[in-house]
């Protein structure tokens, strides 16, 4: 079997946020700690987390808008921050960002035809004309009849149109690397199907490689599904990494089990089994911030029903329970066997 | 499983002035609301749902206009439309009867007040004689039912309490005159899920304890699912399906409500048979014609372009509104 | 679509439509083409005789002096007219030159920034804080009389720095808006994210600055005027205010009051045309506006 190649690396990523008072102690926050990921080529690794698990930042931060405070990203084996600006400039639009945003990531004064004809003009070869390749890069995401759309504003798509206007642009340089960043979450659900479908279609048609962001699990699920990974963040570390398989169907660390538990399901039977098992692996309680930030040791232990003094005290490492599954937790022997089996 | 109906919504039309014309928001919805039990109307953004929950409050914007239709509540044995009692009556029934909670996410609370003087104001504002001992006592016992820390959350400003605890706190002050119904605006929109799930409990227990009539608007279909009893789908402004929610859900028969449940992407079910939905939304301006969802159905026949189909009872509960099931 | 019809079309589409359908700016473009046609035609058709007859002096308006007539028993409507032409181009012209020197010196220091564009800010801060009137005086003293250009340039130097300023600090805010962030992504230059991305969304604000400034020129090429730096014409409106209001007191006469009211009245109605056209101009730059699409 070929080794697969690794397209894009975050070693030992810490991103510190500070926030400087007025003649007191400043209050460091810790976006993201000890982050280490490799992305293999062409793979669909998803990134689940709640608000503040710092996905974003990590999404940010890894396609160069962000700089980390300690650490380093490798963009195709080359360190992005050592770069001169003009390689810089080549491997820059290898890296796509898509925004949350759709609203806010495309110009409102701007045609659609113009969205994504001045990006073209850029980079086009110039083989057809220009009416023709705005046309087919519509009719790629499903914008159709591209014709109808040229002089429409974006206001006239939906939010799932957008996105995948978004994703047409995105893909204009030919990159090799996308980033999507809570793509569906402004959008209605019955349009995030097809929107998570496209870059999954994209994905196997011409092997790019994609990272999804999301706080839904179930769109993690389907978008990883077939031979992607599935990493789970809890402010600023990631506790789980692998197969979607793994992490769904043996979930191992209490936070990514509380998570699959607290996601909705329309199946009544199933959403009341799920809300008694929660109780099992998530202590409700309100903590400050600040408490969650100074802790030196697992920063799940105030909600876990688990912890012991090591939680408290010493931070948990990334430890491989079998084909590549890792686990960020002291207690990963004391672990119950997982309730729910393989969802079905 | 009948029961009392609390409320009836009957042949309601709403519109929206535009400079344009007319933004059909609500189109022909019937509704029976069962005493004592949670009704979820699921549509997306745009679908009316809003528009519903509106029209029964009279909180719609100035350019709204209920066009047609009856919005019949039941109080003491007799029913009342709440469309064309006066103004006065309504504010008398609007938070002790009928209690509506916005969505946190809009600035419901103000920034310059501490939680508790939201208490004493809307005790203020209904001219109610309490003393502000017993709204602390009244306002702690219902913030505890929330899960909250009464004392701490009484004392503190709205910035300072997280979006799950704000959506609970506003659900508290909605429960402060112990009303028959309680109507959600997106109680779970913008929440984590880990807060969310907490949410669905709380309004669950709220629901047995104080044995009250809840009817809450989501785009969230798998929340609805696990929350109510009964379900109305909304599409383009048309109830296209409603009944017992496990029928809707467990076996739907409105083709836009089986395309948007095999849409879903959850961490239970098949992932291989999740179908994305093609096609944009209708325009509420000029809607299509005939049946407002015929352009996506993969369904449609000559008729569905043409006529608005009825409603089609299915069974005691069970209607749906599609030419599909026209024989039935 | 890429022939020369194509092109034509598409300026028709963005700039001209909107203006049309839009009834407010409809009526505010037909203020503004009334009054140039009274400023090319009106003198031709109507006669002026700066001949003072006293006993003449603050007639109402009648059958034979539209407005009425002035202290000097001048008829008030033929000065106005005379006076258009002046009025249209001090108003005009120094507010152009203000409005392009503050659109991109802010622009460029708005999404430039770093030293560049603090310089800049210290720039703009000089001219805001000297004041325009010694200013003025100054270069009255230093040029004499000069021509209508360049007066209206001079004029201009000390009307672009606010609007510069706020220019700047509203570019300041779009830079970090998530579309400008998806161009940056995208490589594009930064002549393109400057006038195609940017400037968009800028203009209806531009043109309210715009409308501003002619209100200001209206009265300070009246103030050149009496300073001696421009040439003095006592049909400019704002001569003629002056004379009313200041040198013969007609605004304590009752019977007098029309005097003063009519060329208020003009005065208003030009920058009523102005803002009128502005909400049109709001619609070619902000398409969301556009509700017929």
């Amino acid at each position: 079997m070929r080794k697969s190649e690794i397209v894009m690396s975050l070693k030992n990523i810490n991103r510190v946020f500070v926030r400087r008072r007025f003649l007191r102690k400043s209050i460091p926050f810790y976006a993201l700690e000890d982050i280490n990921l490799d992305v293999k080529k062409g793979e669909r690794i998803s990134i689940i987390g709640e608000s503040g698990s710092g996905k974003t930042t990590l999404a940010r931060i890894a396609c160069g808008l962000d700089k980390p405070t300690e650490g380093s990203v490798f963009w195709f084996g080359k360190d992005v921050m050592r770069l001169k600006s003009g390689e810089f400039r080549e491997l820059r639009p290898k890296v796509q960002y898509i925004h949350q945003n759709p609203y806010a990531s495309i110009n409102p004064s701007r045609t659609i035809f113009d969205v994504l004809a001045d990006p073209l003009k850029r980079y086009r070869k110039n083989t057809n004309s220009l009416e023709e390749e705005v046309a087919e890069l519509l009719r790629s995401v499903g914008i159709v009849p591209p014709e109808f759309f040229f002089n429409k504003y974006p206001r006239h798509l939906s939010g799932g149109g957008l996105q995948r206007l978004a994703i047409a642009r995105a893909m204009i340089p030919k990159p090799e690397i996308i980033l999507a960043d809570e793509i569906v979450s402004m959008i209605d659900m019955s349009f995030r199907a097809a929107v998570v479908k496209l870059l999954i279609e994209l994905n196997k048609e011409t092997g790019i490689t994609i990272m999804m962001i999301s706080h839904d699990i179930g769109v993690a699920r389907y978008f990883s599904h077939g031979g992607g990974r599935i990493a789970v963040m809890l402010r600023g570390r990631i506790v789980e990494i692998g197969s979607p398989n793994s992490i769904i169907g043996n979930p191992v660390h209490p936070y990514t089990r509380a998570l699959i538990l607290a996601s909705p399901v329309a199946d009544k039977q199933l959403a009341l089994k799920k809300r008694e098992l929660l109780l099992k692996y998530n202590i409700q309680k309100e903590v400050w911030e600040s408490e969650i930030m100074k802790m030196k040791g697992c920063r799940y232990a105030f909600f876990c029903p688990f912890a012991q003094n090591e939680c408290w005290n010493e931070r948990p490492k990334l430890l491989d329970v079998g084909e590549k599954h890792l686990v960020a937790c002291h207690m990963v022997e004391k672990m119950p066997a997982w309730e729910l089996g393989s969802a079905r | 499983m009948e029961g009392l109906k609390i409320l009836k919504i009957e042949n309601l039309s709403v519109v929206y002035l535009v400079r344009e014309g007319s933004i059909k928001a609500s189109v022909d919805i019937n509704l029976d609301m069962v005493e004592g039990s949670i009704m979820a109307i699921v549509g997306e953004s745009a679908s009316g749902k809003s528009t519903i929950l509106e029209a029964m409050t009279r909180t719609l914007p100035p350019n709204g206009r209920i066009v047609s239709g009856n919005v019949y509540y039941r109080k003491n044995g007799d029913y009342m439309n709440l469309v064309e009692i006066k103004e006065e009556d309504l504010r008398k029934l609007r938070w002790s009867e009928i209690a509506l909670v916005p969505q946190a996410v809009q600035n419901a609370l103000n920034p310059t007040m501490r939680i508790f003087d939201h208490f004493m104001d809307t005790v203020n504002d209904h001219g109610v004689d309490w003393l502000q001992r017993d709204v602390w006592e009244k306002a702690n016992k219902l913030l505890d039912m929330m899960g909250l820390d009464g004392n701490r959350v009484l004392k503190s400003f709205p910035h300072e309490l997280s979006g799950g605890m704000r959506q609970r706190t506003l659900i508290a002050l909605s429960l402060l005159f112990e009303p028959k119904l309680l109507i959600l605006d997106e109680p779970t929109s913008a929440l984590d899920v880990l807060t969310q799930a907490r949410l669905i409990k709380v309004l669950d227990e709220v629901h047995h304890k104080l044995k009250i009539t809840m009817i809450f608007v989501t785009h969230d279909l798998p929340v609805a699912a696990e929350l109510s009893d009964y379900m109305g789908v909304v599409y383009g402004g048309n109830l296209v399906e409603r009944g017992r929610t496990e029928d809707v859900i467990g076996d739907p028969k409105h083709p836009y409500t089986k395309a948007l449940v095999a849409s879903l992407m959850s961490v239970a079910g098949n992932v291989e048979k999740v179908r994305p939905i093609p096609g944009e939304p209708p325009s509420l301006l000029e809607p299509p014609k005939g049946c407002v969802f015929h352009p996506r159905c993969p369904f449609r026949m000559d008729k569905c372009s043409k006529e608005i189909p009825p409603f089609f009872k299915l069974d005691e509960n069970h209607y749906v509104r599609c030419w599909l099931h026209e024989k039935e | 679509m890429t022939n020369n019809t194509g092109i034509f079309k598409k300026i028709y589409m963005t700039y001209i439509r909107p203006i049309m359908l839009n009834k407010k700016s409809l009526l505010g473009f037909l203020i503004l083409v009334g009054f140039f046609i009274m400023a090319i035609v009106g003198p031709l058709m109507v006669p002026l005789s700066m001949e003072s007859d006293i006993s003449k002096r603050f007639l109402p308006p009648s059958k034979k002096h539209i407005l009425g007539t002035d202290y000097f028993g001048i008829d008030i409507f033929a000065q106005i007219i005379h006076g258009t032409g002046s009025v249209l181009i001090l108003a005009f012209l120094p507010s152009v030159f203000a409005i392009l020197m503050a659109v991109s010196i802010g622009i460029t220091a708005g999404y430039l920034g770093g030293i560049f564009g603090r310089v800049v800010n210290g720039i703009i801060d000089v001219f805001m804080t000297v004041p325009s009137f010694p200013a003025m005086l100054l270069m009255a003293a230093i040029f004499k009389s000069v021509n209508v250009v360049f007066a209206a340039f001079l004029m201009s130097i000390w009307m672009w720095a606010g609007p510069a300023k706020m220019i700047r600090a509203r570019v300041y805010s779009i830079r970090s808006m998530e579309f400008v962030e998806a161009a940056e992504l995208l490589k594009m230059p930064k002549s393109h994210i400057i006038f195609k991305e940017i400037t968009p969304h800028l203009m209806p604000y531009i043109f309210m600055q715009f409308v501003n400034m002619i209100k200001y020129s209206v009265g300070a090429s009246q103030g050149l005027m009496f300073l001696g730096l421009l040439k003095f014409n006592p049909c400019h409106w704002g001569a003629m205010l002056n004379i009313a209001v200041t040198q013969t007191g007609s605004i304590y006469l009752p019977f007098a009051i029309h005097y003063p009211l009519s060329i208020i009245f003009f005065i208003v109605l030009l920058l009523m045309g102005c803002t009128l056209l502005s909400y049109g101009v709001e619609e070619i730059f902000n398409p969301k506006l556009r509700t017929y699409e």
